[in-house]
């Protein structure tokens, strides 16, 4: 079952200063199946945050239609719903603690103290509960962010940029809440730019750019598309002779001669053997969803 | 309600914790005080002056402070991005305005409490004699403030903070005048004045009814019904404008 439907999304911004259309989605399309983590990958300006809002009805969309468990958004489903904004600013002179009472007092399920403080726990800040918003640190501002959008323990959770500026460890510790989320079979949709973050979480990507989606798809599936390359370390053989093979570099007295196939790789190694050569090793290298998204946005350009 | 009652609780945290209410509170007892200096050269009406002076500061420091603190309110959420929080989740724009009106509205009547128990303070400490009167005017100015609180709310939905702010004082004059314009169209003979002040009139908030300062200071009796009328039209006008803040803010997009 599908949680997030979206079919031809189209927005269009008026310019501030001289009004002009700007397209920010442009005929959007992807699924996010139930129980899944979508990573939704893009540069900067892609359409990624704009995606969020009108998944949320923050804004109105021009065209296309989006349903979420099935359905469009209203107040119910709403209550199923967990959002992180992007750089999230929260009321400074409350503390960590009112703030997620706040929240929690917006739903339905009103969370208790004893559960506002596990959660505050959880994030690392129960140290810092009574201290104000106003005093914490971008990091700390984008835990409480993430605790106020699992407040109503959603099966839903929106995640705009969710690393950001948390240092490695507790960009570590952000993975590990999210795949924590998934095993609670919570379904979880989240941007980044920052690719590998993507590779180590997600099942599904969606690639954005000038707000198309350009590709979507299982990551397995992504990654097993050219899913290798070969790079063999040779000796007693010219370089001039290996060219027909691949690129070759010299790296002390050996030739690396980088593979794209395994059937290529059969060829060399068979060449090498017939002209007396010596293989000194042959390494796999698998293709990263940096290769693969920097060849979508290449084509796409 | 559970609603509105966190976002108003939320509002009143925030704004006090400001020092907002401290020092608003402090400057209004400064200045109360400060009106000691007119008895000695108000020729046996010291009382007068000082309450008219008293009355008047309370009533423009709260003014102030409303249009200061009202105007930024919706546009702070909306620049400061926390709107998103709140609108991602069940919450509706209504609920969203009646808990912050009530929020600063719980600010004001907080900072008037204060300074009307002061003021009551000192001018026995100063005319030997308790002044119970000024309460009335405590009620009425109260409903009035609360009044335009919610045209300053209805006015940041889709105005800068200055802009609303020096239309929100506008109105308040206009509130506090619209009954002399309207008086006076009844005798001149021009039409489209009358039309005009009629609109002044009916359109905007009136204070006509409502304005009994001059009654307390004077010790001029007042019709004891306006009490039914503060109950009625201050509180259908707060909530016309709270209903029409909504229904602008459902067709507003969050960029």
């Amino acid at each position: 079952m599908n949680v997030l439907d979206v079919k031809n999304l189209k927005k269009t911004y008026r310019s501030q200063f001289l009004r002009r259309k700007i397209k920010a989605l442009d005929g959007i399309d992807f699924s996010v199946n139930e129980g899944e983590i979508f990573g939704l990958l893009g540069p900067n300006g892609a359409g990624k945050t704009t995606i969020f809002k009108s998944i949320l009805g923050l804004i109105k969309i021009d065209e296309g239609e989006i349903k979420i468990f099935g359905d469009k958004i209203d107040m119910v489903k709403r209550e199923r719903i967990g959002f992180l904004p992007e750089n999230p600013y929260f009321y400074r002179h409350l503390t960590g603690y009112e703030i997620l009472d706040f929240y929690s007092s917006l739903f339905k399920k009103r969370r208790n103290k004893e559960e506002i403080k596990k959660l505050l726990e959880k994030i690392g800040l129960e140290d810092s509960m009574e201290r104000r918003i106003g005093t914490y640190s971008k990091g700390m501002l984008q835990r409480i962010g993430f605790a106020q959008a699992i407040i109503n323990e959603p099966d839903f959770i929106i995640l705009d940029e969710p690393m950001t500026g948390l240092d490695p460890i507790w960009r570590k510790e952000m993975k590990e809440w999210i795949i924590e989320l998934k095993r609670e079979g919570k379904t979880i949709i989240f941007s980044t730019h920052i690719l590998p973050d993507v590779e180590e979480i997600c099942d599904t990507v969606g690639i954005i750019y000038k707000g198309k989606i350009l590709k979507t798809g299982k990551l397995s599936d992504i990654l097993q598309y050219k899913k290798v390359s070969f790079d063999v370390m040779i000796s007693g053989i010219d370089k001039k002779k290996l060219e027909k093979f691949g690129d070759v570099f010299t790296y002390d007295r050996f030739e690396i001669v980088k593979i794209d196939d395994d059937e290529r790789l059969q060829e060399l190694l068979k060449f090498v053997l017939k002209n007396k050569g010596k293989i000194i090793s042959v390494e796999q290298r698998k293709k990263k969803l940096e290769d693969y998204f920097i060849e979508v946005l290449n084509e796409k350009d | 309600m559970r609603k509105i009652k966190a976002i108003a609780f939320n509002t009143f945290k925030e704004g006090s914790r400001d020092r907002t209410l401290l020092s608003v509170s402090i400057a209004g007892i400064i200045i109360l005080i400060s009106s000691i200096v007119f008895i000695p050269i108000s020729v046996g009406q010291g009382i007068r002056v000082v309450l008219n002076f008293g009355l008047s500061v309370i009533e423009i420091l709260l003014l102030f402070q409303i249009i200061f603190v009202g105007t930024r309110i919706i546009y702070d959420e909306l620049e400061k991005k926390t709107i998103y929080t709140i609108f991602s989740k069940p919450v509706k724009p209504l609920e969203v305005f009646a808990g912050k009106f009530l929020g600063l509205g719980l600010i004001i009547f907080i900072i008037e409490t204060i300074l009307f128990i002061f003021f009551f303070l000192f001018i026995r400490l100063i005319f030997g004699f308790f002044f119970f009167r000024i309460f009335h005017w405590y009620i009425f100015l109260l409903f009035e403030l609360l009044l335009i609180e919610s045209v300053v709310l209805f006015l940041s939905t889709f105005m800068s903070p200055i802009t609303s702010g020096i239309i929100s004082f506008l109105i308040y004059f206009i509130a506090n005048t619209s009954h002399y314009i309207k008086e006076f169209s009844l005798k001149v003979h021009n039409l489209f004045f009358k039309i005009f002040a009629n609109i002044v009139y009916y359109l905007f908030p009136n204070f006509s009814f409502t304005n009994i300062k001059n009654n307390i200071v004077y010790i001029i009796p007042f019709e004891r019904e306006l009490y039914l009328f503060l109950l009625s039209y201050p509180i259908l006008y707060i909530i016309l404008m709270l209903y029409l803040s909504s229904i602008l803010f459902e067709r507003k997009e969050f960029l």
